[in-house]
């Protein structure tokens, strides 16, 4: 396992979008809305079916 | 016109502007590997490894908590982000602080990981931008074996869906 997660990890790495520099802003931005969407889903209140 | 910055960003960019010595590790630090949102995994935070020394930790402490973070250590709110003697005994005992802020974000600071040391993670950490602040990211293979030398559970899950994820894509 350790092997095939190197060389998947190696893989990965190698991918345009993973060049040092590059832009990752969209990560956090999505967690935050993720988070945003977490907490409206505690607020939402239940209804009952009909 | 850009949205807003994240309280994720805010945080990351203070640690950055104050110079702490840090690396994302973490589910959240293995995100940062994903093409785009729908290959990123859920999660609830983000793991910050700090050097473990107490001038860096309490650079971080006052860094985030000018922009807005609050700490919690094992769900007590911590208040002696200037007290030297208390950073030594987090320290030394490796334990995490959680920095919250009230925007939701929450930012978990550790000194220690499992299998790797601090150094070895920077080392050779890739260096991410973020709205104009650079992020050292540890690398992938390190994060994903420190998920499998900790032995938890819910990581040998996690390691699990993400070969399971990255067959899928090679598949596509």
């Amino acid at each position: 396992m350790e092997d095939h997660l190197t060389r998947l990890a190696e893989r990965i790495e190698r991918q345009p979008w993973n060049r040092p520099g590059s832009d990752k802003r969209w990560v956090l931005s999505a967690l935050a809305e993720h988070q945003k969407w977490l907490r409206a889903t505690k607020r939402a209140k239940r209804v009952r079916a009909r | 016109m850009s949205e807003p910055a994240s309280a994720f960003e805010v945080g990351l960019a203070a640690l950055a502007n104050a110079r702490v010595d840090f690396v994302l590790v973490g589910v959240g630090g293995i995100n940062f590997y994903a093409r785009d949102p729908a290959q990123a995994f859920a999660t609830l935070d983000v793991d910050v490894l700090l050097a473990p020394q107490v001038a860096n930790l309490h650079r971080a402490l006052r860094a985030l908590y000018e922009v807005g973070f609050q700490f919690e250590s094992g769900g007590e709110p911590f208040v002696d982000i200037n007290d030297d003697s208390t950073l030594a005994i987090i320290i030394d005992r490796g334990a995490t602080l959680c920095a919250r802020h009230h925007a939701a974000a929450q930012l978990d600071l550790m000194v220690a990981i499992t299998g790797f040391s601090y150094a070895e993670l920077a080392a050779d950490a890739i260096r991410f931008n973020v709205s104009g602040s650079e992020v050292p990211v540890g690398r992938l293979g390190k994060l994903l074996r420190s998920k499998q030398l900790s032995g938890r559970p819910k990581d040998l899950a996690f390691l699990q869906a993400f070969e399971a994820r990255a067959d899928d894509d090679d598949a596509e």
